[in-house]
């Protein structure tokens, strides 16, 4: 009798080690044998998380494969005119920012629950943002970049242009339209590099916002001031090219005089 | 008659040495030790110079005459209101016209990355 209920008890005791070592094997919390607990998630809830790990795994595969094809087009673009980004501020998020989406891919591609590959699928976006910051701040440096160049040349131009009309006017010709076209000339210049380099400046400085819409706000508003900026700048060369025109135009009248 | 032919040759020296005066020749006939005139200058400087710094057009300075000018400023009738060479000029405002070509090029550039900076960030809304 005693032997009998001995050996139950250590059936008992057998069956309760072996259901804690295989709870720590699994990960799962032990169960209880008395009443063993129903399983967490049924076959067809099964099937539908793998269906959404392999969605996300296909989506965000997709997403970076996007996003790294557009930053090779904004690369050529800030190469084709790095004026504005002197310490190569922009270039080098765009440089880093493929390899960091590469790895967050592997990360991603070998996650195995769905929560963490829905981690890693926002991350491409809140981490990195492409489009909403790296696309308009390597394009507004590139546009600024352009602007630049625009200005080396008319300034140059407008010097030439000045040695001329200071000549004629030397020379006897009433020069007070091509002087005052000069003027204006040199003042749209200032104007235009001041406006380029403030949202050069501006727009170097946000970053993605990681989810915080705050951010995100204060991002887009910096986007269109940088956008409004390169917009004036872009006018004040425009009529600095037609003040040069004239000039060219009067120096020519000025020469068909004599 | 031979009072009134001396009277006629002083007369015709007088009128002789006052065009010899008035186109320059005076002027440098007076400083000449005999030997042979000083070649014409030959750059537009050397021309404009003596013109552009002078006073009184009715003193006796000497005016360049046209084939001493230069052939940039052959015809020109005086040196004090004429512009630079047209052809130094012409070139100067084709180079800027060339220029403000390429100007254009650059603002269409920079305009086309504005615009490319706002359609490609709407690309995804994602971000």
């Amino acid at each position: 009798m005693n032997h009998r209920t001995r050996r139950l008890t250590l059936a008992s005791t057998s069956l309760a080690l072996s259901g804690l070592a295989l709870a720590g094997l699994t990960g799962l919390a032990a169960p209880s044998l008395a009443a063993p607990a129903p399983p967490t998630t049924s076959p067809a809830a099964s099937a539908k998380g793998a269906a959404a790990l392999e969605q996300l795994k296909a989506d965000g595969a997709a997403a970076i494969a996007a996003r790294q094809a557009q930053l090779t087009k904004l690369s050529g673009r800030l190469t084709a005119a790095p004026g504005c980004d002197v310490n190569g501020t922009i270039a080098g998020v765009v440089a880093a920012d493929g390899p960091a989406l590469t790895a967050l891919g592997t990360k991603l591609a070998a996650d195995t629950t769905v929560a963490d590959a829905r981690a890693d699928h926002q991350a491409i976006f809140d981490q990195y943002r492409v489009y909403l910051v790296v696309t308009p701040q390597a394009l507004v440096t590139s546009a600024c970049g352009h602007i630049h160049t625009a200005v080396t040349t008319l300034d140059a131009d407008a010097a030439k242009l000045t040695t001329r009309v200071q000549a004629a006017a030397a020379a006897g010709a009433d020069m007070t339209a091509a002087e005052h076209a000069l003027a204006d000339l040199q003042a749209r210049l200032t104007s235009a590099t001041t406006h380029a380099d403030t949202a050069s400046t501006s727009i170097a400085a946000i970053a993605p916002d990681r989810g915080d819409k705050a951010v995100a706000a204060t991002n887009a508003a910096a986007v269109d001031a940088a956008r409004q900026d390169l917009t004036t700048a872009k006018d004040d060369l425009t009529t600095a090219a037609q003040d040069a025109r004239a000039v060219v135009k009067e120096l020519k009248a000025a020469a068909g005089r004599h | 008659m031979n009072t009134n032919m001396r009277t006629r040759n002083v007369a015709l020296m007088i009128v002789a040495t006052t065009v010899l005066a008035v186109s320059g020749c005076g002027a440098r006939s007076a400083t000449s030790t005999g030997s042979a005139p000083t070649p014409p200058p030959t750059s537009a400087a050397a021309i404009t110079e003596p013109a552009t710094t002078s006073s009184s057009p009715s003193t006796n300075a000497p005016v360049p005459t046209p084939a001493a000018a230069a052939p940039g400023l052959a015809g020109a009738t005086s040196t004090t209101t004429s512009p630079p060479a047209p052809t130094g000029q012409a070139q100067q405002t084709d180079d800027v016209e060339r220029d403000l070509d390429q100007v254009q090029k650059d603002l269409d550039r920079a305009g086309d990355d504005l615009h490319h900076s706002q359609s490609d960030a709407t690309t995804d809304p994602r971000g």
